[in-house]
């Protein structure tokens, strides 16, 4: 007899699934394309966790640093004829570590900063939005409810000008979430926490349950609230959306119409969350056809295997430089093929991009549209 | 004393060659490219040979690596050679890992050299129509990035998504569609390598030479033996114009055979040729696109999953089943080109199997395969997972013995395990088969036994039956005891062409036989 984590039980099938398989879904995996290692390929981090199961080795920092290696990204699942969805597997692993204690430090001061002001950053997320958005759009009533993500009130403020400017043009009647409710819990869940995450969901519910539809810029955020959501209460009642199908909408109705203004060489990124989480790929590539008078350029890879940022799942604080070069992989592609801008509808995906070459132009399609009315 | 009941079972053996400092490894790779941890010394211990997986399931390593180093350029291959040499310890050159005889198993210890940090596409040649890449490169990006310029390399084999192109090359792998497009062999006009020694080995891009031996395939199928990969220069094709599909049914595999015989030898190139033998057709080869959930199709589907796993089990059921389902053998074609040469192919081919007695099926079956054509690469895990063993081998023979091929083989496993087969790689003088094959003991130790005995069993029929013991997969471990009977004096020469080329025997040592 040894130790058998039962925690890992309900993924038994899961893991030899994935232990016997050869391999098949490394192509799609961006961690893998980056790193090159067998433990850390899908196949790798999946085999040690069936050996950890089988009670075989011990659940170390050495296991934990591989189930770590996971953007979240779905990609695996799209290349697998199973359709397998890995990342559960990867949270439990990393709550069993987060509660041993193994968890790495800078996941355990994003727990506390969650804890502490309920987002991972900090009280000037809510100061951002009261500097932006008239009092009178938080905690009123209205048909929709705008859900800033975390990374556009950090990073890209302007993304939350351009919003409401869009809304205000297109007269659009809004209420917008906050300034003390952001964060969708996402980070929380995925870094091995589902507590908090259980937490900040519930919060979240209470409030979105006055609102027939919300909407947020946020991919991980609009995946969350749909997939993660409903099983803690969310009724089935509240319409969930991405921004860029609000966007198109106004457009296809003819509430707003942008000028259209072409940009030489546009290449479109598919965010993991709002691709292969929710399946929407072509009403951005239309919003931006209509902006831009063409579609816009496709990476090699896109649509169910589009290229990760390499923003999910903690990457970028678990290992760094694997997240960078993750996030490389689109940027490069873009550069050597001449590319002027790369649009992505994330802001975690355009931080990220940035991050990996600070003199590329990446824009959110907000950005475009408010530019052009 | 009872054991610590929370005490983790895996042991890892020490590493064989303590001469090796991580200090000498850094100064090479840096700190971040060298490892020795214990999951990396685990997940690098096994390729997907069949026995590896055996191992893995009884939670055993038993020939874990001493380091894996990860180089990105070729300058650290050469100092690594050098550093091997000096202290005589093996490296194994390391793709993917996709191999499925056992070629990167470090039995003796030693340093895995991953090549999948070396993955650039260098260039890419439309109007001579080569491409250039590291070996590095995963080979369903490499396609992936060809097709967006608009040529494909033509090589599909089934690991595709698994494995790298020094893969390919260093196992003289074959793809699907082989008969149109080619081999390996006949796709790489160049390589470029360090061999033992640190020299650098470059061909000259040249249509063809009649300079001496072909040094390009002196590496190509070395695995690892001869010199380390780092680039390679390969025939690509504009994407094609046109594709078409064609299911035969015929009542038995012979007159398959003779079709695809005809069919070759009248020159028509299908880029796609399988024949499905009657278990294999009642397996896999007529399998619908869409699973059934109800109705009569649901009854059938279910019955046929349940006799899958019943198969399995009693192998002794497989011949009365055979009676049942006899009569019955799928053959497919796919051909690819300009739209007049596949019209004009799929016809001609037609015209054959009719004339043998086929039965046409239309493009149906033929699309099915192709749109699951890497499909079944990814359900040997369930087998493992109940306990069996599943393994496949790749024979190749002349024409006038392919029957016998097949009928030994065949005859050789009954009863023991579950043995299918299909035909594919044909040739105007021969045809590859490809055996599966499934099975299991009362526990481990048995099922190990089985198969090891299985193994033995069929590699005499094939080789009695004068086949090549690998059309595709390599030699890696699997094979080696047989390589003597396989090339009989040729493994003396390639015995010292190796000792010249690695005389410290540092590259890849047990494997190839050698």
């Amino acid at each position: 007899m040894t130790r058998k984590p039962k925690e890992l039980e309900p993924f038994t099938h899961e893991a030899a699934t994935c232990s016997f398989c050869p391999k098949m879904c490394r192509f799609s995996c961006p961690v893998d394309r980056v790193e090159g290692s067998e433990s850390t390929s899908p196949w790798g981090k999946v085999t040690l966790l069936r050996h950890v199961q089988q009670g075989q080795i011990p659940l170390d920092h050495e296991v934990l640093d591989s189930s770590y290696r996971c953007t979240g990204c779905l990609a695996c699942k799209k290349a697998c004829v199973h359709e397998q969805e890995l990342p559960p597997m990867f949270e439990a692993v990393r709550a069993m570590g987060a509660a041993a204690g193994l968890a790495p430090e800078a996941l355990k001061r994003k727990d506390e900063l969650m804890s502490r002001f309920g987002n991972p950053v900090g009280p000037e997320l809510g100061h951002c939005l009261v500097d932006r958005v008239p009092a009178s759009r938080f905690g009123r009533q209205a048909p929709v409810l705008i859900f800033f993500g975390c990374t556009t009130l950090k990073k890209y403020p302007g993304i939350v000008d351009d919003t409401v400017r869009v809304l205000d043009a297109g007269e659009v009647d809004y209420a917008v979430a906050g300034p003390d409710q952001i964060c969708s819990g996402l980070p929380s869940a995925s870094h091995g926490y589902p507590q908090r995450f259980r937490e900040v969901a519930l919060r979240n519910i209470e409030r979105f349950r006055r609102y027939p539809r919300v909407i947020s810029d946020c991919p991980g955020a609009v995946s969350t609230f749909r997939r993660r959501y409903p099983e803690l209460g969310l009724p089935a009642s509240v319409q969930v959306e991405h921004l860029s199908i609000l966007l198109l909408e106004l457009l296809t109705s003819g509430r707003l119409q942008p000028r259209t203004q072409a940009v030489e060489k546009a290449f479109y990124h598919d965010p993991c969350h709002l691709g292969r989480y929710l399946g929407v790929y072509d009403q951005p590539r239309e919003l931006l056809r209509r902006l831009l008078g063409e579609q816009p350029e496709e990476l090699t890879f896109n649509r169910d295997l589009g290229l990760c940022s390499g923003g999910g799942g903690g990457l970028p604080l678990t290992a760094p430089t694997t997240a960078k070069g993750v996030a490389r992989l689109p940027v490069e592609e873009t550069r050597s093929r001449k590319g002027s801008l790369l649009v992505s509808p994330c802001p975690t995906a355009r931080k990220m991009f940035s991050r990996a070459d600070s003199e590329l132009d990446v824009q959110d399609p907000v950005t475009l549209l408010a530019r052009r009315l | 004393m009872a054991p610590d009941p929370t005490t983790p079972t895996m042991k890892l053996r020490s590493p064989v060659h303590p001469s090796v400092t991580e200090s000498d490894l850094t100064r090479i790779f840096g700190q971040d490219r060298v490892s020795r941890r214990s999951v990396d010394r685990i997940t690098y211990s096994r390729d997907l040979w069949p026995r590896g997986m055996l191992w893995s399931r009884q939670g055993r390593v038993p020939h874990p690596p001493d380091w894996i180093v990860w180089p990105e350029k070729e300058e650290q291959i050469v100092q690594l050679l050098d550093l091997a040499n000096r202290k005589k310890v093996p490296i194994i050159p390391y793709g993917a890992g996709s191999g499925v005889c056992g070629g990167t198993v470090p039995i003796q210890g030693g340093i895995i050299l991953d090549l999948k940090r070396m993955t650039r596409v260098l260039e890419v040649k439309g109007d001579s129509l080569l491409a250039t890449a590291e070996c590095g490169i995963n080979g369903q990006v490499f396609e992936t990035e060809l097709n967006r310029r608009g040529f494909t390399m033509g090589h599909f084999p089934s690991s595709i998504y698994c494995s790298t192109l020094g893969g390919w090359i260093a196992t003289r792998s074959a793809g699907q569609l082989s008969t149109r497009y080619g081999k390996i062999e006949d796709m790489v006009l160049g390589v470029r390598a360090v061999l033992a020694s640190g020299e650098i080995y470059q061909t000259r891009i040249t249509p063809r030479r009649a300079t001496g031996p072909d040094l390009v395939q002196l590496l190509v199928g070395s695995e690892g033996t001869l010199g380390v990969l780092t680039q390679g220069t390969v025939r690509i094709h504009r994407l094609p114009e046109s594709r078409r599909f064609r299911g035969i049914m015929f009542q038995d595999v012979e007159s398959g055979m003779e079709t695809i015989r005809q069919v070759l030898q009248q020159g028509l190139r299908p880029a796609a040729v399988r024949l499905y033998d009657e278990l294999d057709t009642f397996l896999v080869g007529s399998k619908k696109r869409k699973k059934p959930k109800n109705g009569l199709a649901a009854v059938i589907g279910r019955v046929q999953k349940t006799l899958e796993h019943q198969m399995i089990a009693w192998p002794e059921l497989v011949g009365y089943l055979e009676k049942w389902i006899g009569g019955r053998c799928l053959l497919i074609f796919t051909f690819e080109g300009q739209t007049e040469m596949t019209r004009l192919e799929d016809a001609l081919a037609l015209e054959c199997c009719e004339s043998n007695g086929g039965r046409d099926l239309g493009p149906g079956p033929a699309r099915h395969w192709w749109d699951h054509r890497y499909d079944v690469s990814y359900q040997q895990s369930a087998l493992l997972e109940k306990g069996y063993f599943v393994d496949t081998f790749e024979v190749a023979t002349t024409w006038e013995h392919l029957p016998r091929l097949y009928r030994q083989v065949r005859e050789a496993l009954s009863g023991r395990v579950v043995v299918m087969a299909h035909f594919s790689h044909a040739y105007p003088e021969g045809c590859s088969i490809y055996f599966t094959f499934a099975g299991r003991g009362s526990d481990e130790t048995e099922t190990e036994a089985l198969y090891e005995e299985v193994w033995n069993l069929a590699m005499e029929a094939a080789m009695s039956a004068n086949s090549t013991l690998s059309h595709h997969h390599g030699v890696g471990l699997s094979k080696a005891p047989f390589m003597g009977r396989e090339l009989g004096p040729g493994l003396g020469m390639l015995r010292k062409i190796k000792a010249a080329l690695d005389p410290n025997g540092i590259l890849n040592p047990g494997k190839l036989g050698m």
